[in-house]
């Protein structure tokens, strides 16, 4: 019995034997597992600390808080990140420190001497430099007491050109690898990629208000010159119709002198006749009494004057009308000379007095020191005449004109302004354009306010208006100095 | 197969005769572990054969009996010394129903190279089910052992009709099973 469990006993041995063996594998391989779990640990706390880094970067690049503060903010995650004592930002304009400041140092800092920078002016990125190779006393001795040994320059480049430089002091008992510095650089690129975006965004909204701005220039001028294009047909027209109307409203005005003459010596005759009449016991008499009785002939004669003298002020109107499309055509007939404006207004004042002095009264405020003007001053004066006129008809009671005159630069500015009724929009759109008048029928003939439009224009000058209802309207004319 | 069931099957015999035979099934069958064997170790399934065949000829019971008689020790003899939980199973057709998908998966995560066989219980209803096995081993005698040392450990009765068996060409081995809980 003993043997059977000797022999038993030697199979347990080498059965504990074999068990030890297998519990020494499954030890290394626990240990080892657990090795290579701390490692992915540690790895996994380094991407981590690395992911948290470059998020705050990329967060602050999204704030978009201006430059100093993300500079700061950057040089701040970048020291922490690294595990550095202290840190400096400086900001660098054409190769010069401008601005700098520390992190986390009580002491003045020396500036690096520049050459410390020279290498991240180039084509270098980030680049280590050891504090003792750079030679500075003062920087060594702070270095020393808070145990730097080296410092990491971090370069910010807008459009190429290093803008800022961070520098990261670190303690000798700091060791990483390089790709550390990497993710620094990496960040340094967001912070540079986030100043040339603003850079560009700054540039697009300067375009864009040039743009806005031409754009109104151009719709401006486009508006100018179908202004000048209408005034140029309607000068064509005027020529045309002026001269059309010209030859026969001359022999109808002629002939109407001579057809008065002859209806006073048939009006006389008439009379005689009358008288005759009245004695004569003639058949023939008779019935020319019996026509004087049904129609009334001395009736008759007395409407045939008042006919002719609505007939002659219609004519007269024609002809005046007339003449305004001539002026509009002609424009360049007489000479044109050097003239004074706030001489030229004084003088139409005179000429519209008497319609302006019971409803209007007159504000006037003079640049006296305006150059002269080279041109017309009868046809400015006829401007200025249209706008005083128009401004009195508008009021409905009594009301101020303001006049102004100054210079600005090669311009002088006549504004004129008035407290009637104002304008509304549609109104406005179509001021200038030819025959349009809001006046009554015989009133106006809507020629006026083109053809002042038209003479500004060719005094090389602009005219605008401003008007708002129940306010008033202004006319700005500006013109150009004489040579 | 796992050392555990070398053990399992030397306790066995040590229960049913003595350590003189178990010295001598291991010496006749000249197994290649000369019977040492350590529970986390994975033996050739050729040894289990030859030591059960062995084993029924030095005890004069035919090799299916023995086997059954085995499938039952093993059954209580895992609950006590394996190193898979299996207490929390209330009675023999949760276990079955759970066997490959939670104990089997924890055997394998214990030794990932250890061959275990496929078991897929199917309830009819709360008492009756149907069993697949199927092991490259076809070991289902030794299943059916383990069947009834489960329903013992559980205070239950079994009847088992072994409707297709792979010994006799089939595939996988199908029982038709009844548990009877037996009064407490």
């Amino acid at each position: 019995m003993s043997d059977a469990y000797q022999v038993a006993y030697e199979r347990e041995k080498q059965a504990r034997l074999a068990a030890e063996k297998l519990l020494d594998e499954k030890t290394r391989e626990v240990q080892s597992s657990i090795d290579m779990i701390q490692h992915q640990f540690n790895d996994l706390m380094r991407q981590k600390k690395e992911s948290d880094y470059l998020l705050a970067v990329a967060r602050l690049t999204q704030l978009n808080e201006g430059l100093s503060k993300s500079v700061q903010q950057y040089t701040q995650e970048s020291m922490l990140f690294l595990g550095a004592k202290f840190s400096r930002y400086s900001f660098i304009n054409e190769g010069k420190i401008k601005i700098s400041s520390t992190i986390g140092l009580d002491e003045f800092l020396p500036a690096l001497k520049i050459q410390a920078y020279k290498k991240i002016y180039g084509h270098h990125d980030r680049t280590t430099v050891c504090i003792k190779d750079l030679n500075q006393i003062e920087l060594e001795r702070i270095c020393e007491k808070n145990d730097v040994d080296r410092v990491v320059l971090l370069p910010i480049k807008s459009f190429g050109k290093v803008t800022t430089v961070c520098e990261i002091y670190l303690p000798k008992t700091i060791d990483f690898k390089s790709e550390v510095l990497d993710q620094c650089q990496v960040a340094g690129y967001q912070i540079g990629g986030m100043l040339e975006r603003n850079a560009n965004n700054k540039k697009l909204e300067d375009s864009f208000s040039e743009i806005t701005s031409s754009h109104d220039r151009l719709k401006q001028a486009q508006a100018q010159l179908v202004q000048s294009e209408k005034m140029a047909s309607l000068g064509q027209l005027s020529a045309g119709v002026a001269h059309e109307i010209n030859n026969p409203i001359g022999f109808v005005m002629s002939n109407f002198g001579t057809l008065r003459e002859y209806i006073d010596v048939m009006s006389e005759y008439f009379t005689l006749s009358g008288q005759l009449l009245a004695v004569s016991d003639d058949d023939i008499a008779k019935k020319m009494q019996a026509i004087d009785d049904e129609q009334d002939i001395k009736f008759i004669f007395n409407d045939i004057h008042n006919i002719m003298d609505d007939c002659d002020d219609g004519l007269r109107r024609v002809k005046e009308i007339v003449a305004n499309l001539k002026s509009f055509a002609r424009g360049d007939e007489e000479e044109a000379e050097d003239f004074d404006l706030n001489t030229c207004i004084e003088n139409t004042i005179k000429v519209v007095w008497n319609e302006l002095k019971y409803k209007v009264t007159l504000h006037k405020e003079f640049d006296e020191t305006l150059p002269l003007i080279h041109g017309h001053e009868g046809q400015i004066g006829q401007v200025i005449m249209n706008m005083l006129v128009n401004a009195a008809q508008a009021m409905e009671q009594e009301g101020e004109i303001y006049i102004n005159t100054q210079k600005q630069d090669a311009i002088i500015r006549l504004t004129i302004r008035d407290t009637a009724k104002g304008m509304p929009e549609s109104v406005i759109e179509k001021i200038f354009d030819p025959f349009f008048t809001t006046k009554g029928v015989n009133e106006g003939t809507g020629l006026g306010l083109s053809i002042s439009y038209g003479i500004i224009e060719k005094h090389g000058g602009t005219i605008k208006v401003e008007s708002e209802e129940g306010v008033g309207t202004s006319f700005i004319i500006e013109l150009p100095c004489g040579k | 197969m796992q050392g555990i069931i070398f053990n399992a099957l030397e306790e066995f015999v040590l229960e049913n005769a003595d350590m003189a035979t178990w010295n001598a099934v291991i010496d006749k069958s000249q197994v290649a572990s000369k019977g040492v064997y350590t529970s986390g170790v994975n033996y050739d399934d050729s040894e289990i054969v030859s030591l059960a065949t062995q084993l029924c000829s030095e005890l004069s019971i035919p090799l299916e009996d023995g086997l059954k008689l085995f499938g039952e020790f093993l059954f209580s003899f895992l609950m006590n010394n394996g190193p898979i939980e299996l207490g929390q199973y209330d009675n023999a057709q949760t276990l079955l129903e759970n066997l490959d998908s939670v104990v089997h998966r924890d055997v394998k995560r214990l030794h990932p190279d250890a061959y275990t066989p496929f078991f897929s219980y199917e309830p009819v209803d709360k008492e009756t089910g149907k069993l697949t096995y199927f092991s490259r081993r076809k070991l289902c005698m030794v299943a059916e052992g383990l069947l009834k040392g489960a329903a013992k450990h559980y205070g239950q009765s079994v009847s088992l009709n072994h409707s297709k068996c792979m010994h006799q060409g089939a595939d996988k081995c199908c029982w038709d099973i009844k548990f009877e809980q037996l009064n407490p």
